[in-house]
């Protein structure tokens, strides 16, 4: 039997794919998806003791990583470092016989992600790569479903802008 | 009807109502130009839902991992009372006994069989289709039998259990191992597809002068079966239940 903090514990590792995916849909990067996560997961098991029960856990942690995110991005700029994101080529595991996918694929889309706004790119996140609905999507922004579709139609109008060229993406009106 | 972006949005996403989706579909029948954006927005969908799920096949980073086992030890100064309330399902003997003989050895001259033009790059993927040399090995594959992957034997495959989840979709978990590394893996099928969920590096590898696979001393990662606790809905599947799904290709 375990205790509650180890379900507690338990309940994160279960977050941890859909919580390193949305780091590497923060940060564009697999390295920095990464170190983003750890910083994550320390800072939330620091703070078990502030966790109240029926908090979202979900909500809570999401929210520190992006939290955490915004930070290091601020810390970049004052910095002045200019490392592209989407830079595949620095990935260490995308290599070879590792390959996951087309490196040009991954690179465009990358960069064409990386070119929207934060909260389309969170929108983009939520229902095309892990498929949430539009009441899951609206409950876990805290958004109306409207904004959500709204929010989503820009998104994916801003991505067919840019992986498909300016003549696709324009608005039709169709009777 | 006047179709807006966010209808053609709801359209690609379900979210339209039966009637609504009917007519949607008729003015896309007869109008190209909405075909091609429809279909150009589903391919992005697509592209994008297949680069982001890439990272699942990255083994965790080790210091992830650790940091979460030492939980809630490395807290224990501020951690407060709280009552234990979980109770957890449990795999099956059969499958208590996978998890103990993955420690040993597992012979390649049992149950082996070689696929042909088989490249490592084929068993990495996030979304194992049907193209997918490992997508065979998920839906045939009995659980606790080994599969060499290729002709010299370098990369092996261990299904080590199955079982169903809340959503009623069916995961399986299992282990790729070469004479480098090795990771324990957590698949879940998904609309005809294997779907990585979840990748750790696991302790065991290929020994190159017995062709065996080896574990060091350390069990499974208690991570991973951690994870898999939460998905699982009931106990993981006999071993007749899943010859089973498999005859029913897994409907």
């Amino acid at each position: 039997m375990s205790t509650e903090a180890e379900q507690w514990r338990d309940d994160i590792v279960v977050l941890l794919p859909r919580l390193r995916r949305y780091c590497f849909t923060l940060t564009g990067s697999a390295t920095d998806a990464d170190d983003l996560l750890q910083n994550t997961i320390e800072k939330a098991l620091s703070r078990y003791h502030q966790f109240e029960q029926g908090t979202d856990l979900d909500k809570w942690m999401f929210r520190m990583c992006k939290n955490l995110w915004i930070d290091e991005w601020r810390s970049r700029r004052v910095r002045g470092d200019t490392v592209d994101p989407m830079d595949y080529k620095n990935e260490p595991w995308i290599d070879g016989e590792d390959q996951l996918v087309n490196k040009l694929k991954m690179s465009e889309v990358g960069s064409a992600m990386n070119e929207l706004q934060d909260e389309q790119r969170v929108i983009i996140y939520l229902i095309a790569i892990e498929g949430y609905s539009y009441k899951e999507a609206s409950k876990f922004l805290n958004v109306p479903i409207g904004t959500v579709m709204s929010r989503l139609a820009r998104a994916r109008k801003a991505l067919e802008i840019l992986l498909q060229g300016p003549e696709m993406g324009t608005q039709r009106r169709l009777q | 009807m006047i179709i807006t972006d966010e209808i053609l949005n709801a359209y690609l996403d379900g979210e339209l109502s039966v009637d609504d989706i009917a007519e949607v579909a008729a003015q896309i029948k007869k109008s190209s130009e909405l075909a091609k954006r429809i279909e150009n927005m589903r391919l992005n969908d697509k592209s994008i839902a297949e680069t982001y799920h890439a990272i699942d096949t990255k083994p965790m980073p080790d210091s992830i991992m650790e940091m979460l086992e030492e939980f809630p030890e490395s807290q224990k100064t501020v951690l407060p009372f709280r009552k234990k309330t979980s109770v957890r399902a449990s795999a099956p003997i059969w499958q208590m006994a996978i998890a103990a003989s993955i420690m040993l050895f597992i012979g390649l001259g049992t149950g082996r069989y070689i696929m042909p033009s088989v490249s490592v790059t084929d068993i990495s993927a996030g979304i194992i289709g049907p193209e997918n040399t490992l997508y065979a090995v998920l839906e045939n594959q009995p659980s606790a039998i080994a599969v060499a992957l290729t002709a010299n034997n370098d990369t092996l495959v261990i299904p080590s259990m199955t079982f169903r989840t809340s959503d009623n979709s069916y995961c399986r978990e299992y282990i790729v191992t070469t004479q480098k590394s090795s990771t324990q893996n957590v698949a879940c099928r998904i609309e005809n597809n294997w779907v990585v969920k979840l990748s750790v590096g696991a302790q065991g590898k290929l020994s190159p002068e017995s062709g065996l696979y080896q574990t060091a001393s350390q069990t499974d990662n208690p991570l991973i079966n951690s994870y898999i606790q939460g998905l699982m809905m009931d106990d993981a599947l006999s071993a007749e239940d899943e010859a089973l799904i498999m005859q029913k290709n897994w409907q």
